[in-house]
């Protein structure tokens, strides 16, 4: 199995000398600069040195890695300004970028290589960039304990506090609590699958298995290994459970002070009650007409149970075995944000459409970032939902009416039913039916989001080539919903398919009538979703690619059918610069012309960068195709 | 008695396979060796139960005042072994 990664790590070697080939003449550039620095050329050498970083960890190579990081953390302080760029440091990132060389070139002796000095020019570098509060943090330790004083690991503070800064790492860090044997082998896991998953999600800050736990071979094989994990991530507690298949009652939140925050789905249930009680005794506001109850969560609540999603998963469970409602006399209300928390609620979640939060909203919708919006979670038969205000206005603006779940696991629109088949039910082989309605929406599956489509505001014309492409990838079909009798797939999340209207369509004017199928590259599942969509519109064949690898695998196969590359600026994760020199320097593909997509605000220089290479053929602000899909969202048939 | 005896690992250690191979190890300290070499050379996979059993092992060895030592272990493992930090608890030759 692990040998499985040779390929990918060939890859990864590759790429990196590749990129560390542009990063000297980068910082040469930069020294010849002088004050008038180029910021997003020192971006661009953060982002080739942070991908070097990434993958050495991943692939073990922590000596590559370690001095990645170290090279990594100079540039983020020049990037931030904290750092100024003297010949000296220049010295010291070519020594750095010199040394990373020889190192990929010899993986595996790198335990020859003495990189005392320039670590230690580098430590020195930096510790005088260093306010007094992190001088101090970069010589003490900080436990990492439980309330009652149960010490789990001792982390220097400094890398326990800057982890939360890096890339993948974010404001939240978690103790990971698993059981080698409770947790993974009983479900058919390695730990290297376990511990994968996490490389790709989250920054380890350490780690350790408890061996004082386990016995000596004098006894049976130990039936439980305790393996702690302290990691930082910008995924979200109930995000993470699902991501990592992980119970959420072995997730931690360790506090900035080291303190585990010890919110195990047991001990909690004093508070559990009291929102309880206060549901159930403290006058929830009745609907005089629906005769439906109602609870809302203060913010400080809401803000508190985000959290602690153990709490809310108890509250869930012990509102559907306790409250004894019958379908609809039981509401609770949640904005858009916390009702995607409920994950594991087999009750009802209705969402509440505040103005508070709908800016925030639109704002993730825009960037395309997680989308973590809206869901429809079944679990025996029970239905979530919650839908992201900007895609409630727009389906109410449509006229799609209200959404509604119903306590009795039922999904009901504008009256209608929607009956949700189990994940052991999925028929991939589901069609969509002449002129049924369908309902967009999105589903949140048990290891990641997945998504959209009941497409209940558009008629379908015919099962073969519908007015609005709900054609997903067949790998990406995670499920069926039943709505009135028709059978709709559910697709990856982000495989939004808005209706565009083709006169505004730049892009295929600039591919060309003989393009017929075009690559899409970016970094946003969102925006890829949508030009897709439009794309497909017009018969071409789309293609998508989120990282090189796939980029790669896709021209291997469909490279002589590929007309047009669109490609992100920030596609992809690091120098689009030499990814696109590469593509050209191989006369792999001379005839695929490609064009850049740019939000343009900051990346003018970059675009520039590209296009004085004579590297693309053009580009298109992003805006324009979002614009393109605010204006044009219209139904084609109102229900 | 002998000062070092060498044990090889006939295949993956995982959980099928570990228990043969602990009362290996297990009969093999009885004889007090000072060092006791598990050749890991044929171990391509290693699963919880496997990691496990190779720390019972570790700590039955301490019992026994030997030294445990994980000879020619895949690149891979140790690179999994480094991540759990198991390293610092094992020594290995190559």
């Amino acid at each position: 199995m692990l040998s499985q990664d040779d390929k990918i790590l060939e890859r990864f070697l590759a790429e990196s000398r590749e990129h560390l080939a542009s990063v000297e003449n980068d910082l040469l550039e930069l020294e010849q600069q002088g004050d008038d620095i180029d910021y997003e050329l020192v971006n661009c050498i953060f982002r080739t040195i942070h991908a070097v970083k990434g993958g050495a960890f991943f692939f073990g190579l922590e000596k590559l890695g370690d001095l990645s990081r170290h090279l990594e953390v100079i540039l983020d302080r020049i990037r931030r300004g904290e750092l100024t760029l003297t010949a000296d440091v220049i010295a010291i990132l070519l020594s750095g970028s010199e040394q990373l060389n020889l190192m990929l070139d010899n993986i595996d002796n790198l335990d020859s290589f003495n990189i005392s000095d320039i670590d230690r020019s580098i430590e020195e570098l930096l510790f005088v960039t260093f306010s007094e509060e992190e001088k101090l943090e970069s010589s003490s330790f900080i436990d990492i304990k439980f309330p009652d004083g149960k010490k789990i690991f001792t982390v220097n503070k400094y890398d326990f506090l800057r982890a939360a800064e890096t890339e993948k790492g974010g404001a939240n860090v978690y103790l990971l609590s698993y059981d080698l044997i409770q947790d993974l082998e009983q479900k058919n896991k390695t730990p290297w699958e376990v511990i994968s998953e996490l490389l790709q999600i989250c920054v380890f800050i350490d780690s350790k298995v408890d061996i004082d736990s386990i016995g000596t071979l004098d006894s049976d094989l130990p039936t439980s290994i305790p393996f702690y994990v302290l990691i930082s991530t910008v995924i979200e507690q109930h995000l993470l459970c699902d991501l990592i298949s992980i119970d959420a009652r072995s997730v931690f939140h360790v506090r900035k002070d080291g303190i585990i925050e010890n919110l195990s789905y047991e001990n909690k249930s004093e508070l559990v009650e009291s929102i309880m009680d206060y549901f159930l005794t403290g006058s929830p506001s009745v609907n005089a007409q629906t005769g439906n109850k109602s609870l809302r969560l203060s913010e400080e609540s809401l803000e508190y149970l985000k959290r602690h999603t153990a709490i809310l998963k108890q509250l869930g469970q012990m509102l559907k075995s306790n409250c004894n409602c019958s379908n609809r006399d039981l509401i609770i209300k949640l904005n858009a944000e916390i009702g995607g928390i409920f994950s594991e609620l087999s009750g009802v979640v209705r969402v509440n459409q505040s103005a508070d939060t709908g800016q925030a909203r639109e704002g993730s919708i825009q960037d395309g970032a997680t989308e973590r919006m809206s869901l429809i979670v079944f679990k025996n038969g029970s239905v979530l939902l919650a839908l992201p205000l900007l895609l409630i206005e727009r389906l109410e603006k449509i006229g799609a009416g209200k959404l509604q779940a119903a306590a009795d696991g039922l999904l009901s629109y504008n009256g209608k039913k929607i009956e949700l088949i189990s994940s052991s039910e999925i028929c991939e082989d589901a069609v969509l039916e002449d002129g049924a309605e369908y309902i967009v929406a999105v589903l949140r599956g048990q290891r990641r989001n997945y998504g959209i489509i009941f497409n209940s505001i558009f008629t379908i014309s015919n099962t073969s080539t519908p007015i609005y492409s709900v054609e997903p990838v067949k790998a990406n079909i995670v499920g069926t919903v039943v709505l009135d009798g028709c059978m709709v797939r559910l697709l990856d999340l982000h495989r939004l398919i808005m209706p565009t209207p083709v006169e505004q369509m730049s892009v295929t004017a600039s591919a060309g009538a003989d393009v017929k199928c075009v690559l899409l590259l970016d970094n946003s599942n969102l925006f890829l979703g949508y030009i897709k969509g439009i794309l497909q519109k017009y018969g071409l064949i789309v293609y998508l690619a989120k990282n090189r690898q796939e980029v790669y695998e896709t021209l291997e196969e469909y490279g002589d059918d590929v007309g047009l590359i669109l490609c992100g600026l920030n596609f992809p994760e690091k120098n689009i610069l030499s990814f696109i020199q590469s593509l050209k320097d191989k006369k792999l593909y001379p005839d695929i012309r490609i064009i850049a997509l740019t939000m343009l605000v900051g990346e003018e220089k970059k675009f520039l960068r590209l296009d004085k290479n004579k590297l693309i053929s053009g580009y298109i602000p992003k805006m324009d195709f979002y614009n393109i899909v605010n204006e044009c969202y219209t139904p084609v048939t109102e229900v | 008695m002998g000062s070092e005896i060498v044990l090889t690992a006939g295949g993956d250690l995982i959980s099928s396979e570990v228990e043969s191979f602990k009362d290996e190890i297990l009969e093999n300290l009885a004889q007090k060796p000072q060092r006791l070499i598990l050749d890991m050379g044929k171990v391509k996979v290693i699963d919880s139960s496997g990691i496990g059993m190779l720390i019972a092992a570790k700590n039955s060895a301490s019992k026994y005042k030997c030294e445990l030592v994980l000879k020619d272990m895949n690149a891979d493992i140790i690179k999994m072994f480094k991540i759990m930090r198991l390293t610092e608890h094992f020594v290995f030759a190559n």
